[in-house]
């Protein structure tokens, strides 16, 4: 095979060198002829059953700590279904009077329940024809004895290359054998990519054409950092990447003795550091980074990719557990962000010119009373359970903190009524992202409790450049400098008013940014928990004069070119 | 043998979803009798966790309950409290 390069999208970081095993994922055939010993059939169908049951409670055994609450509790409900009386009966009666292959018999069943839960209108119960179809391929490769063995060896390890991985097929990796996960479809923010990131398999998702290019037993270079893979590299290649290797493993190990160090700049001042999340499935990554608190919940992944928004009883028990996990730390939860470039079809949202500019955020929410109050409900309900910070996005008006307020105290005085507790120490703030709120923060100050920056947002509403497009992608820089000094304003109005600013946004995990943010006042940074480390380590080799010194100057900047200049000294 | 029956109303707010479905099927599995659920002109089997869903049961329906064998008396019993509690929500 010759040297050959693809490009993929890297969604657990890591370095890895090995040989591809490409996993292809028919399941077996279903036989169609009648069986000659009904009695030896159900043998094998028990067998079957016996080992599927094992195969998940050893999963939960083993690799409950990696699970989050969401996949510990699809795992419970297929062993259920597994258990479930009425299906093995149904599936021996067909074997029995009908003389049925045992596959035949499982396939058929399962499809009988798969499908009367699949036109049920509920959308959640609809979508558990999924568990159904999910036992049944396991009851049907144990029948004919083919594993999904990702398992390996100390000997025999390996980088699994497959088109699709399910979040279920997860756990089921032995990080000790499975060196790393190239996969065609899928993207970051997918469930299983957050799973294997929680884990620390290395991932690139996303890569086209994979299966018809890497043959099983090719060796296989693959750079998740950067999303790249290289197959069948020559040894020049190989060593360097084994260099490459080297380093990185020893930084990372130089980052993880941090864990527990406090970022505490070398003349004493305290950075709070803190994680961005988008879900329970990230509980394990937050154990794991020790953040200071949760500086963003992006609550919109809960209502994304179903078919109808979540009940508030299912999201009360999210929030509960993520405030619980968190325990007196901080916990920013932010109120629905959809619109803009998050679409949810179940929503209809009528399509917008310009929806960057459009419905998004709290003026969603402001006009759909009903989707709303269901989530301030079951924050509020939540609240007993933790730190509980409760966001507004996209605010552009005193006028819509006010009405968000509002529709706060109806629900808090409601949830008292009827006996529920509800906590009296709940923070109340703003996502300055919108330049108009950027300059209004001191007229913000006086109705909110706290403010948090997405710089994302506010770049390209400054530049007035769409950051999705790559026509007008040079406008879009954390290093603008109008964006700089307008930090520098929303900081100073926030310390004049002593009201907590924290920045949520990409700039807050970027370890060039940190002396800046640390010098215009801003000691609360939030990112995605795996930065943390940098972050830290950054922090720890600076003083906050030498921060202020450097902010004076970037400050001064009138250009991109020119404020990178300086901070990238 | 007894057969003995009541009637409940299901008052969790999102019917009867994996949690409660569960539960109830935890519980009337701990029971030598046989115990069924009918609403809507159906009649499922409480130990079965896929009929139960497949039934598709919303918050606010009246469901009968009943139980044939030698602990009919306390499976219901039991079940009836469960409901009365919405499932320990």
């Amino acid at each position: 095979m010759n040297k050959l390069s693809l490009q993929g999208v890297a969604v657990s970081e890591g370095l890895a060198l090995g040989t591809a095993k490409v996993f292809h994922l028919e399941l077996p055939a279903i036989v169609e002829t009648p069986c000659s010993d009904s009695a030896k059939e159900i043998e094998r169908l028990q067998k079957a059953i016996r080992i599927s049951k094992k195969q998940i409670q050893t999963l939960i055994e083993k690799k409950g700590e990696f699970l989050g609450a969401e996949e510990r509790k699809i795992f419970d409900a297929h062993i259920m279904m597994i258990e479930d009386p009425e299906f093995t009966d149904q599936i021996t009666e067909k074997i029995t009077s009908e003389k049925a292959d045992a596959t035949k018999a499982v396939a058929v069943v399962a499809d009988e329940f798969a499908k009367m839960l699949a036109a049920l209108p509920d959308p959640y119960l609809s979508e558990r024809s999924h568990d159904v179809k999910d036992i049944s391929s396991r009851i049907l490769r144990n029948l004919v004895g083919q594993s999904l063995d990702f398992s390996g060896s100390e000997k025999s390890k390996f980088i699994l290359v497959i088109k699709d991985i399910v979040p279920s097929m997860v756990p089921e990796l032995d990080p000790q054998s499975v060196l790393g996960v190239i996969t065609e479809h899928g993207g970051a923010t997918s469930h299983a990519a957050i799973l294997l990131r929680n884990i620390e398999i290395p991932a690139i998702f996303g890569v086209k054409n994979l299966i018809q290019q890497i043959t099983d037993g090719s060796t296989i270079l693959m750079d998740a950092i950067k999303g790249l893979i290289l197959v069948a590299p020559e040894s020049p290649d190989q060593a360097q990447f084994k260099e490459q290797q080297a380093l990185y493993l020893k930084e990372k190990e130089d980052l993880e003795k941090l864990k527990y160090a406090e970022a505490i700049t070398k003349d004493g001042v305290r950075i709070y550091l803190h994680s961005n999340i988008g879900g329970t499935a990230e509980i394990p990554v937050l154990k794991k980074f020790n953040p200071d608190g949760v500086g963003l919940f992006r609550t919109e992944f809960l209502f994304l990719d179903r078919k109808a928004p979540p009940t508030e009883q299912e999201q009360f028990e999210i929030y509960k557990q993520i405030l619980a996990t968190m325990e007196t730390r901080k916990t920013i939860i932010r109120t629905l962000d959809i619109g803009g470039d998050k679409e949810v079809p179940y929503l209809r949202i009528p399509k917008e010119e310009n929806p960057f500019l459009g419905l998004r955020g709290l003026r969603y929410c402001l006009e759909n009373h009903e989707l709303f109050r269901t989530q301030i409900r079951a924050l509020l309900k939540a609240s007993v359970y933790g730190s509980l910070y409760v966001m507004y996005p996209m605010v552009t008006t005193i006028g819509e903190i006010k009405a968000a307020q509002e529709i706060v105290k109806e629900e808090k005085q409601k949830l008292l009524n009827q006996g529920i507790k509800v906590s009296d120490t709940i923070k109340y703030g703003v996502m300055i992202e919108v330049p108009a709120a950027a300059i209004m923060t001191a007229d913000f100050a006086p109705y909110v409790d706290f403010f948090s920056l997405g710089t994302n947002d506010l770049i390209q509403y400054t530049c007035a450049c769409d950051r999705l497009n790559p026509v007008v992608k040079s406008l879009y820089s954390s290093f603008e400098p109008s964006v700089l000094r307008l930090i520098n304003m929303v900081s100073e109005a926030a310390q004049r008013h002593g009201k907590e600013l924290s920045i949520c946004g990409e700039m807050g995990g970027q370890a060039t940014m940190t002396p800046f943010l640390i010098g215009v006042g801003i000691y609360h940074l939030s990112m995605s928990s795996t930065l943390i480390p940098k972050v830290k380590k950054r922090i720890l080799g600076l003083t906050l004069s030498e921060c202020q010194q450097l902010a004076k100057s970037v400050l001064k900047a009138s250009t991109i070119q020119e404020a990178q200049e300086i901070l990238k000294k | 043998m007894a057969t003995i029956e009541t009637t409940v109303t299901l008052l969790t707010e999102d019917g009867l979803h994996a949690r409660p479905a569960g539960l109830l099927v935890k519980v009337a599995g701990q029971f030598q009798s046989k115990v069924e659920l009918s609403a809507n002109g159906m009649t499922k089997n409480a130990k079965s966790i896929m009929s139960l869903m497949s039934m598709g049961l919303k918050g606010g329906e009246e469901i009968l309950l009943k139980a044939d064998g030698e602990d009919a008396a306390t499976a219901i019993d039991t079940l009836k409290k469960l409901f009365e509690s919405r499932f320990q929500e």
